[in-house]
């Protein structure tokens, strides 16, 4: 069973400890920042399913430090909203705030520091990744014929830099090609992945066999994965040049826009 | 920002007959097609309603079980009300009204904030994801 990894971003040592502590008692992944450019760079070197940011950073008693919501801002910039759902946890839960953090970033809630309760965080957060994040953390990943996710995102172009063997990309990319398998097949118990070659466009090709529960294994999938923007342009290819062209109903496409951080993916069966 | 009028169809739900009258006679003057009701009760129409106001004095009971009926109608909601805390916004956000602010009396005020919501239903309805 994977874990659901949380980012905390807090300037309170106190409230990062005790909610840090409150989450991986319950089994999740979490790591913690203080600060808007500690944030930003765990975002760009780990993966996170979920954050809870504080509004205010550094000097509480600067009502117009808003670093929690740059943050917000950043995560919409680089496309994350789906892939890393938001719980905001502040002193400073003004109406304005309210509706630039529910309406302009769509968080998952709001809870207020002065009515803080452990049950009720870990509520949120239970709820969060029951109905919002939609991961499949129980997925089995089978890998066949000796390859694995390492080896599936070799070569792939992300954001400008081919991931290569060995470097910190190259571990994130494969534990995100994982995550995005978890949220592809969000109800089945199994997959077999094969990989097949891919082409020349810096996007990877993997065959799926899913299992699901009571229905056991249904039709191969065949998901193209890689950095969302190639993706966006692969899709609109495929329906430009190739859609038209395979008839019959035998090829149904997705293009369901399901991404972690990096990665996006387009599907058909 | 985008202009939305002669097609888009609008109903005004309030109790406070004064408020009711210069919200909807505003809204006309903009171009909306518009349609008001003066009690919560349940008989609206179903189809083809672009956006629904509900100007309350605080959101109550009465004003919550309205609010939740029609969101369960699928219809797009702006929440007007006088008295309006941070936890009745949170709550109305987490329901899935389009948004909720303190009730103007002024009816640029009112008309712009129909546009805004209205735009933002717009461009949710054009997102792929």
């Amino acid at each position: 069973m994977k874990q659901g990894r949380i980012l905390i971003v807090d300037d309170a040592e106190t409230w990062r400890t005790e909610i840090a502590e409150t989450l991986r008692r319950k089994g999740y992944l979490v790591e913690c920042a203080s600060t808007i450019e500690q944030a930003l760079g765990l975002l760009d070197t780990a993966l996170f399913h979920l954050a809870i940011l504080d509004i205010c950073l550094q000097d509480n008693s600067n009502p117009n430090n808003t670093d929690g919501l740059e943050i917000l801002q950043e995560l919409k910039k680089r496309k994350c909203s789906e892939a890393i759902k938001v719980i905001m946890l502040s002193g400073h839960d003004t109406k304005e705030h309210l509706r630039k953090t529910f309406k302009d970033y769509s968080v998952v809630d709001f809870l207020s520091k002065g009515e803080f309760n452990k049950k009720i965080l870990l509520g949120e957060v239970r709820e969060a990744f029951a109905a919002k994040v939609n991961i499949n953390l129980g997925l089995d990943i089978r890998w066949q014929k000796a390859s694995s996710a390492e080896d599936a995102v070799l070569n792939l172009e992300i954001n400008g830099t081919r991931v290569a063997r060995g470097t910190a990309l190259h571990s994130l990319i494969a534990l995100e090609l994982e995550d995005l398998l978890c949220r592809l097949f969000y109800g089945a118990e199994s997959i077999i992945v094969r990989p097949i070659i891919p082409g020349l466009s810096a996007t990877g090709v993997l065959a799926i066999q899913p299992f699901y529960p009571q229905i056991g294994a249904k039709g191969t999938v065949v998901v193209k994965f890689g950095n969302l923007h190639k993706i966006d342009r692969e899709s609109m290819n495929f329906k430009k040049y190739i859609e038209h062209t395979v008839g019959g109903g035998r090829i149904r496409y997705y293009h369901n826009g399901r991404s972690s951080p990096c990665l996006g993916s387009s599907t058909c069966d | 920002m985008m202009s939305f009028s002669h097609s888009t169809r609008i109903l005004v739900i309030g109790s406070q007959p004064y408020w009711r009258h210069i919200s909807t006679q505003a809204l006309r003057e903009a171009g909306f097609l518009v349609e008001e009701y003066d009690d919560y009760c349940m008989r609206f129409p179903k189809e083809n309603i672009d956006l629904i106001l509900l100007g309350c004095i605080n959101v109550g009971c009465a004003e919550l079980q309205l609010i939740t009926h029609l969101l369960q109608e699928k219809h797009h909601l702006l929440v007007l009300s006088s008295y309006l805390s941070p936890s009745t916004m949170r709550l109305l956000y987490l329901q899935g009204v389009d948004e909720v602010v303190n009730k103007p009396y002024n009816s640029a005020v009112l008309v712009d904030l129909v546009q805004q919501v209205l735009g933002k239903v717009a461009l949710h309805g054009m997102s792929i994801f």
